[in-house]
């Protein structure tokens, strides 16, 4: 999520709000917002630039420079003047982010939970109902969105309220749906409209319970998809690849392939820098240059035996030819950078590019393709 | 303290090393030392074998109730077939033929003979009835003979009524021919309604000729040939061969491949002889001794192997089943070797007459010595329902449910074998075997041992061939 910072106006308390309007003029940039909050207050501005001459009494912060906004996008407005983008109208990335709880502790958590745990479902609520236009797709994360279930059903009722063609990729660790009452709840809402992607790190339990930190973690997530599977609901597979779990990545690709056939999707990913994996770097991270003959065979393996398989996070240099066909541009745009190298690079269009946080910590193969 | 309970397992010495494998086809190549601890409640648990054993379900940390779901649900899904029940369904149109095959195990009669034994239409429709009573979604529908194009008028009807009949079925059509008369009006047909054809190859021109001979007792080489480039310059079609292998071409196998591989062919299955119509009639000039075959298999497949090394794409069909059990989860209806055995439950054959058989053998069985043992009904007068609920066919099924029956219980090779009763009647006598004799069982063991021996030994490349192979139906 992008935020900015400026000055504040007439804000006593957060306020969510839409981007109505926008008009430049010779001195800047004026956004105007529809609000919903406390106040009543229906109306907002976003100004960039010189401050405009009035007197105000709608919520308003200024910035000196400009802010990438645009119209439709939902925003959250505070008092200390910090403007964060909720929704962005222009991105197909965007997520809602539920609670930053979690009943899993992983190694290379990019979001770990903090110290004052907090809760959105409510706030998600809101920035859904300010939507005017309709997402195609849209993330739900957390920490764990299932932890507070009754809070995730009454948002997914929400969102299929409004657009009941949405897609939703609901990122969960799936330990709470061995509980199968639960699954039939969450299909009788939103069955069609979901794909679970429930991460597995290893082909069994004590590697993966020692990476997700938590005994019992391997047997209640396998007995979650199981679940989704004899409901027929989409499941998604993802899987990190770290230090201590590639040397069983090619068996890890066949035990889903003979446990989970019915996998929607299988993701193979390389780690992004930030959180938890930023902190313990080293001890997590190899260089794709160690593995290029494993994740080869993992992704050949799992897409010839007819699973839609992708490679997230790895840069084409990184990777066989072989594969290139299942690596996706997995970077959200507005994380993705480049490097120098990559300037004459006849690949760079096909290419995910780099977490900004990745920019000095990258595989020593990265250089640019000339044929 | 015990870390794990056993799960249940079978396993054999091969070589210097043990090979388990369970009921839901996982394996797993184990030293002895190895091997005891596991038994013995010992093995440690940060040990990469106890990854490994836990992850294919020959032991388990917890008796949670997870690894039951799915453990079960593997089980389910390599029975499958059951569950789906006939899909394949076989249709003799004629007995006419016009070659006149030294080892035809189908004892087919002169192409000039009666066209009134042929299979007429009201026939036809009352088979294709009771073919669409089968509850599996997806049918195929073989066309055989005698030689199926010499009442090529019937195969139109069939197709013509199956397709506005099938509802929400699915039905592909294969026409098992030997190509010697195939026209393009032929090829019209087949190609606009997507029928494979099966044709029969036996190797380079003389090697095909030794046996596969017209009714004018020319060779029939060139015809095939012809025939096999014509349907290759049309785009859409699709054709697959056999080769029957006998006494003159199983020592050179590798000439046969290089024949497949010249003639545009990608897979190539090597079929032993039936023992059956005028196979047993020819026997001294045919038949060669089942170490003799295995030995020359296994060359063959080390050959085929090596080209596809070299990007020379052929899949060789035995070796394919045979890894797709072990390498995938489900269960694949090769109808010869399954427990139950697949004799009615995975295919039927229906004779022109309309007499319905559990297999093409249990057919040859009744030409040759008027056995009634596998004729379940004619499709005039009984159907499905009737012929399912046999004690005759129940007891079929349940005398071949190879994890009951002695020398097949504690088999490690049994979780991808199975039976067939009929063939096991004719070269036994007996519709069970006694497991040091049974000649399939000796041939299959070979072949499982080799097969699994290589993919312990696997390099990459072999690998990426293997699981190909495996996933490529």
């Amino acid at each position: 999520m992008i935020g900015y910072t400026g000055k504040a106006y007439n804000i006593s308390s957060d306020i969510l709000a839409r981007i109505e309007f926008k008009k430049e003029d010779q001195t800047g940039m004026s956004y105007l917002l529809s609000c919903n909050n406390i106040n009543n207050e229906n109306f907002g501005l976003i100004r960039c630039g010189a401050p405009v001459k009035g007197i105000f009494s709608s919520p308003s912060i200024l910035f000196p420079n400009s802010v990438g906004l645009s119209i439709g996008d939902v925003v959250r407005l505070t008092k200390h003047g910090i403007l964060t983008v909720e929704y962005s109208a222009t991105s197909s990335d965007n997520c809602i982010f539920t609670t930053n709880e979690c009943n899993s502790s992983c190694v290379m958590c990019p979001q770990p939970p903090q110290k004052d745990t907090e809760n959105f479902y409510h706030e998600s609520e809101k920035i859904i109902n300010l939507l005017d236009t309709t997402p195609t797709t849209i993330g739900i994360t957390g920490g764990e969105p299932l932890l507070y279930f009754s809070r995730l059903i009454s948002l997914l009722k929400t969102i299929i309220s409004k657009f009941p063609d949405i897609r939703m990729q609901l990122l969960t660790n799936g330990r709470i749906l061995k509980d199968i009452a639960k699954v039939d709840e969450i299909s009788k809402i939103a069955g069609d409209n979901i794909t679970f992607c429930i991460p597995l790190y290893a082909d069994h339990s004590t590697l993966h319970d020692s990476i997700v930190n938590s005994n019992g973690a391997f047997s209640e997530t396998l007995s979650g998809i199981y679940n989704l599977g004899i409901s027929k609901l989409k499941v998604e597979i993802r899987t990190v690849i770290l230090k201590r779990n590639i040397h069983r990545l090619v068996k890890l690709s066949h035990f889903i392939c003979k446990n989970i056939p019915y996998a929607d999707h299988v993701a193979i990913m390389g780690i992004e820098p930030i959180g938890k994996a930023l902190d313990n770097f080293d001890s997590l991270w190899i260089d794709p240059a160690e593995y290029q003959d494993e994740i080869e065979e993992s992704a050949l393996d799992l897409s010839q035996f007819g699973i839609n398989t992708s490679i997230f996070n790895h840069q084409l240099c990184t990777i066989k030819q072989s594969v290139w066909p299942l690596a996706q541009r997995s970077i959200s745009q507005w994380k993705t950078i480049f490097l120098p190298q990559c300037d004459t690079c006849i690949q760079k269009g096909n290419c995910c590019g780099f977490f900004f946080a990745s920019r000095y910590k990258h595989s020593k193969l990265i250089n640019s393709i000339n044929n | 303290m015990q870390e794990y309970t056993l799960l249940p397992f079978n396993f054999t010495k091969i070589d210097e090393d043990y090979l388990a494998t369970n009921d839901i086809g996982e394996f797993i190549f184990l030293n002895r030392q190895t091997l005891d601890k596991v038994i013995s409640g010992n093995l440690e648990r940060d040990c990469e074998e106890f990854a490994d054993l836990e992850s294919k379900f020959f032991i388990t940390k917890n008796n949670s109730e997870t690894f039951k779901d799915i453990y079960t649900a593997r089980y389910r899904t390599k029975k499958r077939f059951i569950f789906e029940s006939t899909f394949l369904h076989m249709i003799v149109v004629t007995h006419r033929c016009n070659q006149k095959c030294r080892y035809c195990h189908a004892s087919a009669s002169e192409e000039s003979s009666k066209p009134e034994t042929d299979l007429d239409k009201k026939t036809s429709e009352q088979i294709v009835d009771r073919i669409l009573e089968s509850p599996t979604e997806f049918i195929k529908i073989e066309f055989q003979g005698g030689e199926p194009l010499l009442n090529f008028e019937i195969i139109k009807h069939i197709v013509n009524y199956t397709n506005k009949s099938k509802n929400q079925k699915k039905v592909e059509f294969v026409i098992c021919t030997n190509a010697i008369a195939l026209t393009d009006e032929h090829l019209d047909f087949i190609e606009v309604n997507n029928i494979q054809i099966s044709t029969s190859l036996d190797g380079p021109e003389k090697l095909h000729d030794s046996q596969r001979i017209s009714n004018k007792e020319t060779g029939t080489y060139q015809m095939v040939s012809n025939s096999l480039q014509k349907i290759r310059s049309r785009s859409k079609s699709q054709v697959s061969a056999l080769t029957t292998i006998h006494k003159d071409n199983l020592f050179k196998i590798k000439e046969i491949v290089d024949e497949y591989v010249s003639q545009g062919l990608t897979s190539i299955f090597l079929r032993p002889l039936n023992p059956y119509g005028n196979a047993t009639k020819n026997k001294e000039a045919l038949y060669y001794s089942n170490d003799e075959f295995v030995k020359y298999y296994i060359n063959a497949l080390e050959y085929i192997i090596e080209l596809n090394k070299k990007s020379v794409n052929i899949v060789e069909e035995n070796a394919a089943i045979i890894l797709s059990r072990i390498l995938s989860p489900f269960s694949n209806g090769f109808v010869d070797i399954q427990s139950p055995s697949g004799i009615g439950l995975c295919g039927l054959i229906y004779e022109t007459n309309g007499d319905v058989f559990v297999s093409d053998e249990a057919r040859m069985l009744h030409t040759m010595n008027h056995n009634d043992d596998f004729l379940l009904g004619n499709v005039k007068t009984t159907n499905r329902k009737n012929w399912f609920s046999t004690k005759k066919i129940k007891s079929l099924w349940q005398d071949s449910v190879i994890e009951s029956l002695p020398g097949c219980t504690w088999c490690a090779f049994s979780p991808y074998c199975g039976t067939d009763p009929v063939r096991n009647l004719s070269e036994a006598g007996h519709i069970i075997t006694s497991k040091p004799k049974d000649k399939q069982c000796q041939i299959h063991k070979k072949i499982f041992n080799h097969i699994f021996l290589k993919l312990k030994y696997a390099d990459k490349s072999t690998r990426r061939i293997f699981w190909n192979w495996a996933t490529h139906n």
